[in-house]
């Protein structure tokens, strides 16, 4: 990899921390799973900075953005988009929903019905929206960073387990701590900062830095570490059900896109580890509120 | 198998083993695992002191109370604190761990710590192998089939705890898992049979190694004194069993099995007395009419004397047959013993020597009372017969409201027959036998009285008859001079049916009266008897398969199998060992091999995590190379460089693709120089100099 391409990155993680203030591990991660060609779900309380978060990176990757928020009372066809006649062509035109964006920031998703849900996980994973009989691609690159109100609180469609497997990385922001929260209130408005923000990114960039990613090794040891794990997330009692195939396709490539991040073209073992406790939503324990993904750790050593 | 790199099956490289109720159902595992050990030793109750138990018991809880209340605390200093009053206590009631019962309160009190000591999920595997110790040091002290079973079930159990250290969590009830106890178990059953079969006898069952009393082991005892034979009654344990081979069993009326006869009284209490009765058996052998062939398997009842059949011809090996039918035992009865008999039903009109006929009239210190006097001689009135007198006793017992009870009265006065006699006039078999035998003695005939048992359930299912401890009897035998010793039995007077029947205990009156089985067995009745019947088939069969496999039988086994020729003792012995130690190597051999099928770049990170260990980093399983040198980098500062030098090479000989295009040879940078290199690196990591000396 080029320098040129390293700066860039480099630059990207530098210029997100500026905005996004005392959350670099957040950051990077959700930087990984874009240039992994992933899509994102934060779950979190609101007002923690889910949206600003999506913005930044929206701008600083140089993606059209839309931004859906999600409602109990909101219908597929207002995400996928409508087929109209038009008295004047005197035939059927298709206007684009929200969907058709680079990058979807879709807002407190489990707010919306089931139905609305699987429409935008059909086009999470298709990459493609099928609206009256018609399937129209994506445009590409084509993300979705969803956020997500944690399931406790009241008025929610908590996400079922196979939809939630679509998501590459699932990541939380807490609470800022001390020092950050203190900047954010000195300076209140991040919007303002927001709007100055150049992008750092375009679209060609982005394509080569994700060919960049796919051709990070995963030396021999490394893959007997994740089928390891793969195995024995499957295989142990403390799981209810354990790592899919295909999320054991987007574990690898979130830990390469994540050596790639860290200066590497080789992935190494705390790479995978960097990226596994943000994939409990591929996992589902036995017992309630064990950190499943630390016990996962634990407990297969690496070879 | 799956070959998980799980972590309690290697040897642990980590220094902090995660706490195993920190893990998911780890609380669970522990709880199954302590209560499991508990378990084991619970059985113990019995043979060792309450207080070495509630020690035991105190330790597991302290474990259980330990994993719910972290600040409890499970460092070494407690553990030696915990052993010391533990010790300190067993010491206290056994003295030092030497025999049977020390022994076992010593384990006791060390699975005790050891479940205090638990802290991995590791150390379950230590528990199932205490377990299965604990469960072998319950065959000190008994081998029935009942308690064989339960036992077994606790092997399962420890077998299905082992199954679950193959998951993180246990479950109770998974398919894998019973499968898997079901193949341990499986593959253990030739070897047991091996074993079992082949390995070399030491004679005797493994409880009898006690060199203890044999205390609680029941049985007739050295005297008849009114009110002993009663408890003896309410047990129904198996005293002995007879199997008549091809033959069918006397009838129930015949059934005396003699054991001991007393000679001597002192008015209360009768014995066989310290001398006499050294009388040669007479020629018998040609009496044919009622004759019966028979094997007795006698339990152990440290008794020095064995049971027979009236009456018997021969004595058998074990024994020496005296002149009054009394098989003298060789050895007391410390376990359980098989012997064959004769049995004719006809004595032969022995002949008293002077010494027996002065021993068989001798009423020591009994007092006669005068009403007593009175009764004896209106039954001598106007006869000289022998048999007319005992029958003129019978009838008075018969018709003067005389009342067979298992709960008489205490007869506390200085004349105890008078007392049966004329005021109490209640008791079972040892009253009668014991008055009967004092009024013949009185009345000039010589009498003694026989202790044994009476009767006995035939068994339709095995031919056998099994007597029981409740099956006790005593009785009277008469001498007369032209027909010898006659069965004189006064119980039959009172109770005819207690000749007849088995006493049921269930169906003791609240008077204490005895009801009599009735012949017709019907509905729940028969059933019970039929489930007896059963279990004491089962039973024998056990013995005859199991317990009494000794060392003469395994001797007729290797015969027939031809290994008799030499010493087979030794021959296995050293087979055993050989085997043991090809296990040992096999095993080794295989867990090397496992090491060298890893590639050489393995082989030189475990060789460095190995010299880590020793400068005292050790590296834990799941920790990655980076995360390992930042962490041995802090704690050893001085190796900083080393180390990081040491990392790069093997992340890159272990994760970097351009190793794979390295051609050896490559200026000096091939891949087995690199390793080269680093190796000798490792080897120069050293420990901090002592800045003094530096």
């Amino acid at each position: 990899m080029n320098h040129e391409l390293q700066n860039k990155l480099d630059l990207l993680v530098e210029k997100a921390n500026q905005i996004i203030l005392g959350k670099p591990e957040a950051t990077k991660l959700s930087i990984a799973t874009l240039l992994a060609n992933g899509h994102l779900l934060i779950t979190d309380k609101p007002g923690v900075g889910k949206t600003t978060l999506a913005n930044v990176i929206a701008r600083l990757f140089g993606l059209d953005f839309k931004r859906v928020q999600f409602t109990s009372d909101l219908l597929p066809a207002d995400i996928t988009g409508v087929t109209i006649f038009d008295q004047e062509a005197q035939q059927f035109t298709f206007h684009a929903g929200p969907l058709f964006a680079q990058l979807v920031l879709a807002d407190e998703i489990n707010r919306a019905t089931p139905k609305c849900q699987s429409a935008l996980l059909e086009g999470m994973e298709e990459r493609q929206v099928t609206v009256d009989r018609q399937t129209r691609p994506l445009p590409k690159p084509f993300f979705v960073i969803a956020t997500r109100n944690p399931d406790e609180q009241s008025g929610t469609f908590s996400l079922p387990d196979s939809q939630l497997d679509r998501f590459m990385l699932g990541i939380s922001l807490g609470y800022p701590d001390r020092q950050a929260e203190r900047e954010m209130l000195i300076n209140p408005d991040p919007r303002t900062r927001l709007e100055d923000l150049q992008p750092v990114l375009n679209a060609d960039t982005l394509a080569l830095l994700q060919t960049q990613v796919q051709k990070v090794t995963a030396s021999t040891a490394l893959l007997d570490y994740l089928q390891n794990l793969l195995a024995f997330s499957r295989q142990d009692n403390a799981f209810q059900s354990g790592y899919s195939p295909r999320a054991g396709m987007s574990l690898l490539a979130a830990s390469r896109s994540w050596a790639l991040l860290s200066g590497r073209d080789y992935v190494l073992p705390e790479d995978l580890q960097a990226v596994i406790p943000h994939t409990s939503h591929h996992l589902s324990a036995r017992e309630p509120g064990t950190d499943i993904t630390q016990f996962l750790l634990d407990h297969v050593s690496i070879p | 198998m799956p070959s998980f790199p799980f972590r309690w099956r290697r040897k642990s490289r980590t220094d902090h083993p995660v706490l195993i109720e920190s893990t998911p159902g780890g609380l669970r595992l522990l709880f199954i695992s302590i209560s499991l050990l508990a378990l084991t030793a619970l059985p113990h109750f019995n043979h060792i002191r309450l207080e070495v138990m509630l020690i035991f018991l105190g330790l597991v809880s302290y474990r259980g109370l330990a994993a719910r209340y972290r600040w409890l605390p499970r460092n070494r200093w407690i553990v030696y604190v915990f052993a010391a009053i533990g010790f300190t206590v067993a010491a206290w009631f056994y003295g030092p761990p030497i025999g049977r019962d020390p022994g076992v309160a010593f384990l006791v009190i060390m699975l005790g710590l050891k479940s205090v000591e638990i802290t991995s999920r590791r150390d379950v595997g230590i528990v199932v192998l205490l377990g299965l110790f604990t469960v072998m040091t319950h065959f000190l002290y008994a081998d029935g089939v009942n308690w064989t079973l339960p036992l077994l079930a606790l092997v399962i159990a420890l077998f299905w705890l082992l199954a679950q250290m193959e998951h993180a969590t246990p479950r109770v009830f998974m398919i894998s898992d019973i499968k898997l106890v079901g193949k341990m178990l499986l593959q253990a059953l030739p070897v047991v049979i091996i074993l079992f079969y082949l390995f070399p006898r030491l004679s005797g069952s493994l409880y009898l190694f006690q060199g203890t009393t044999s205390s609680g082991v029941t049985g007739l005892g050295e005297s008849l004194k009114m009110g002993t034979i009663s408890n003896l009654i309410e047990s129904e344990d198996v005293a002995f069993t007879a199997s008549f081979f091809d033959q069918p069993p006397p009838p129930a009326s015949e059934r005396y099995w003699r054991g001991n006869n007393f000679w001597i009284t002192d008015g209360r209490e009768w014995t066989r007395g310290g001398h006499g009765t050294h009388l040669i058996a007479k020629d018998r052998g040609q009496i044919r009419q009622n004759r019966y062939r028979y094997e007795i398997e006698l339990e152990p009842n440290n008794q020095n004397w064995l049971f027979s059949l009236d009456y018997p011809l021969e004595a058998p090996d074990q024994a020496w047959l005296q002149g009054d039918y009394h098989l003298v035992s060789k050895q007391p009865v410390k376990k359980k013993i098989r012997y064959q008999l004769d049995a004719v039903s006809f004595t032969g009109a022995d002949q008293l020597t002077e010494q027996e006929m002065r021993l068989a009239l001798s009423l020591g210190r009994t007092q006669i009372t005068p009403r007593l006097e009175t009764l004896i001689r209106s039954f001598t009135e106007g006869t000289s017969s022998s048999v007319m007198v005992a029958n003129r006793v019978l009838q008075y017992f018969n018709q003067n409201n005389f009342i067979y009870s298992l709960s008489p009265p205490i007869l506390a006065s200085q004349a105890p027959v008078d007392e049966f006699m004329f005021d109490s006039q209640k008791g079972f078999c040892g009253h009668y036998a014991s008055s009967f035998a004092t009024i013949m003695r009185y009345a000039g005939i010589p009498a003694r009285v026989v202790v044994g048992y009476l009767g006995g359930d035939y068994n339709p299912r095995s031919n056998q008859i099994v007597v029981r401890q409740s099956d006790a009897h005593a009785w009277t035998e008469i001498w007369q001079q032209d027909r010898g010793w006659i069965r004189v039995d006064p119980t039959a007077a009172v109770a005819p049916e207690r000749i007849e029947g088995s006493i049921d205990i269930s169906s003791l009156g609240s008077d204490g009266r005895v009801l009599f089985d009735s012949n017709n067995l019907i509905g729940f009745k028969r059933l019970y008897i039929e489930t007896i019947w059963i279990k004491d088939a089962i039973k024998a069969k056990w013995n005859r398969w199991f317990i009494n496999f000794d060392s003469g039988r395994q001797k007729e086994l290797l015969k027939s199998l031809g290994l008799d020729k030499f010493e087979f003792k030794y021959v296995f012995m050293l087979a055993f060992l050989v085997a043991i130690s090809l296990l040992s190597l096999l095993s080794a051999w295989l867990f090397r091999s496992e090491r060298e099928k890893i590639d050489p770049v393995s082989k030189i990170i475990s060789r460095f995590d190995n010299k880590m260990r020793k400068l005292g980093v050790a590296r834990n399983p799941n920790e990655g190379p980076r995360d390992f040198q930042l962490r041995a980098s802090k704690a050893l500062p001085h190796l900083e460089n080393q180390l990081a030098e040491i990392t790069d090479t093997l992340v890159f000989l272990r994760y970097n693709p351009e190793v794979e295009n390295m051609q050896p040879g490559n200026h000096g940078s091939s891949k087995d120089s690199q390793l080269a290199l680093i190796k000798s690196k490792i080897n120069q990591l050293k420990a901090k100099q002592n800045p003094r000396s530096a």
